[in-house]
C-alpha cells in the first residue's frame, strides 16, 4: 500500500484500524446465495425456458402452431374490420325520386317509348303526378322533365331520366317495383337502426 | 504448457469466463474471493451484521444478473466494491427514514430516528471494548468520510482504486480520507490515552 504524508500523520489510527477484527461472511453465505439465485432463475425464466424447450423438441410443431395462429388472427381481423374500400355503399334515398308510371295499364302495346308520341305521353303523366312527387320526396322545387330526349328505357317497364345537371338519376318504377324497393328500403333501415 | 486452473485465474479472467461461457464455477470462485472482504467493508459501514450479509448477497446477485454490464477496462474489484457501496448507502438511507410517531396531535408530532442496536459484538468481536468503541466512532463520522476511511484503512485499497470506486479525483479522495481520520481520531482520543 503506497504511503503519502496523510498516512504518516495518522499512523497510530491507521495501525489500529488495520488491526481490527476482520468480519467474515456466515458459513451458510454461499448456500443462501445460490438458493436466492435459483429462485430468481425459476421465477424469471421458468416460463421462457418451457417455451424454448418445446420449440427445441418439436420445431415443426412450433412453427405449425405459430402459422395457424397467424392465419386465424388474419382471418379474424379481415372479417371484423370495416375496410372502406370494400364496404357496400348505402343507397341515398333522399336523392332518389320515385314516380309511378303504369305503362302496362295505360298502353300495353306501347311498352317501349321509342317514338316522340310515347315520350310526350310520359311527360304528360309526369306533369300530372308532380304534386305527388313534391309530397313524397319532400323536395320543394321539383324540376319537371324538360326534355324528352333524356328518357331512356332500362327494362320492359322501367324508364330512366338522365339529368345532365345533377349527379343523380330519376328512376321511374312500376307499382310492383316500387313495392320491391320499399321492402328493400325497410330491410336496410331495420338493419341500420 | 499445462492449462491454467480456474482458481489461478485473475478476477478479470473469471468474470470474462462467466460472461462468455456462462461458467457458473467462475462466478462461484468470485463469490468465494469477495464474500469476506465485502462483508467486512459493508459491516464497518453499516454496523449491522444481518443487514450487511443481505447487502453482500444482493451485491453478488447483481453481479450474477448483470454480468454483461462489467467492462474489462475496469478492475473487477472496483466494480464489485462500487455495487456493494451503493447498496450499503441505500440501506443506510432507508434506515434513516425509519421513523415513528409519538401518537399525539399532528402539531406536536415528533419524529425520532431509531438507534440501531443490533450490533453484535458478543458474537463477532468477542466483547472487545476497544473494537466496539472504534466501530461506534466509525458510525458517528459522516457517511462520505466513513466510506473512504474504511476502504483505505480497513480494506487497504489504493487511493487510485478508491478514486475509481467513488468516481472522485485522487486528490479529493486523499483530503476526504484525512478529514475522516481527523474526525475519528477526535472521537477516539480517550482510547489513545489509555
Amino acid at each position: 500500500m503506497e504511503k503519502y504524508k496523510g498516512d504518516s500523520e495518522f499512523h497510530t489510527l491507521n495501525e489500529t484500524l488495520s488491526k481490527l477484527t476482520k468480519i467474515d461472511a456466515p458459513l451458510s453465505f454461499e448456500e443462501d446465495l445460490f438458493n436466492k439465485i435459483r429462485d430468481y432463475d425459476s421465477v424469471n425464466f421458468g416460463f421462457l425456458k418451457k417455451i424454448y424447450s418445446f420449440s427445441m423438441i418439436s420445431p415443426v410443431a412450433g412453427s405449425v402452431v405459430l402459422s395457424l395462429l397467424f392465419v386465424i388472427i388474419l382471418s379474424f381481423s379481415s372479417t371484423n374490420g370495416s375496410d372502406p374500400f370494400f364496404t357496400e355503399l348505402l343507397p341515398r334515398f333522399d336523392t332518389i325520386r320515385k314516380v309511378i308510371i303504369d305503362y302496362n295499364s295505360s298502353n300495353n302495346s306501347e311498352k317501349i317509348p321509342n317514338s316522340i308520341t310515347q315520350r310526350e305521353k310520359i311527360l304528360q303523366r309526369e306533369k300530372a303526378i308532380e304534386p305527388e312527387i313534391n309530397k313524397s320526396s319532400g323536395v320543394s322545387s321539383v324540376k319537371v322533365l324538360s326534355s324528352i330526349q333524356n328518357i331512356r328505357q332500362v327494362s320492359d317497364s322501367l324508364y330512366v331520366y338522365y339529368s345532365g345537371q345533377k349527379n343523380y338519376r330519376i328512376v321511374y318504377l312500376t307499382s310492383e317495383e316500387k313495392n320491391q324497393l320499399d321492402k328493400v328500403k325497410n330491410r336496410i333501415f331495420s338493419q341500420i337502426m | 504448457m499445462p492449462a491454467k486452473e480456474l482458481k489461478e485465474y485473475s478476477d478479470e479472467e473469471l468474470i470474462l469466463d462467466f460472461q462468455i461461457n456462462d461458467n457458473k464455477k467462475a462466478f462461484e470462485l468470485l463469490v468465494q474471493r469477495y464474500k469476506n472482504p465485502l462483508t467486512n467493508y459493508v459491516f464497518r459501514f453499516l454496523g449491522d451484521y444481518e443487514a450487511c450479509v443481505d447487502v453482500v448477497q444482493e451485491t453478488m446477485i447483481r453481479v450474477f444478473k448483470n454480468k454483461d454490464s462489467y467492462k474489462s477496462i475496469a478492475k473487477f474489484s472496483t466494480w464489485i466494491y462500487t455495487i456493494a457501496g451503493n447498496l450499503a448507502r441505500t440501506e443506510l438511507q432507508r434506515r434513516k427514514k425509519t421513523v415513528f410517531s409519538t401518537g399525539r396531535n399532528s402539531e406536536e408530532e415528533i419524529t425520532l430516528e431509531i438507534p440501531d442496536n443490533r450490533y453484535r459484538p458478543d458474537k463477532i468481536l468477542e466483547n472487545s471494548f476497544k473494537e466496539k468503541a472504534i466501530q461506534e466512532a466509525l458510525l458517528k463520522i459522516s457517511e462520505t468520510y466513513r466510506k473512504m476511511v474504511v476502504l483505505r484503512d480497513i480494506q487497504e485499497l489504493s487511493y487510485e482504486e478508491i478514486s475509481e470506486i467513488s468516481g472522485l479525483p485522487v486528490g479529493t479522495v486523499k483530503s476526504r480520507i484525512n478529514r475522516g481520520r481527523a474526525q475519528l481520531q477526535r472521537l477516539l482520543k480517550n482510547i489513545y490515552k489509555e
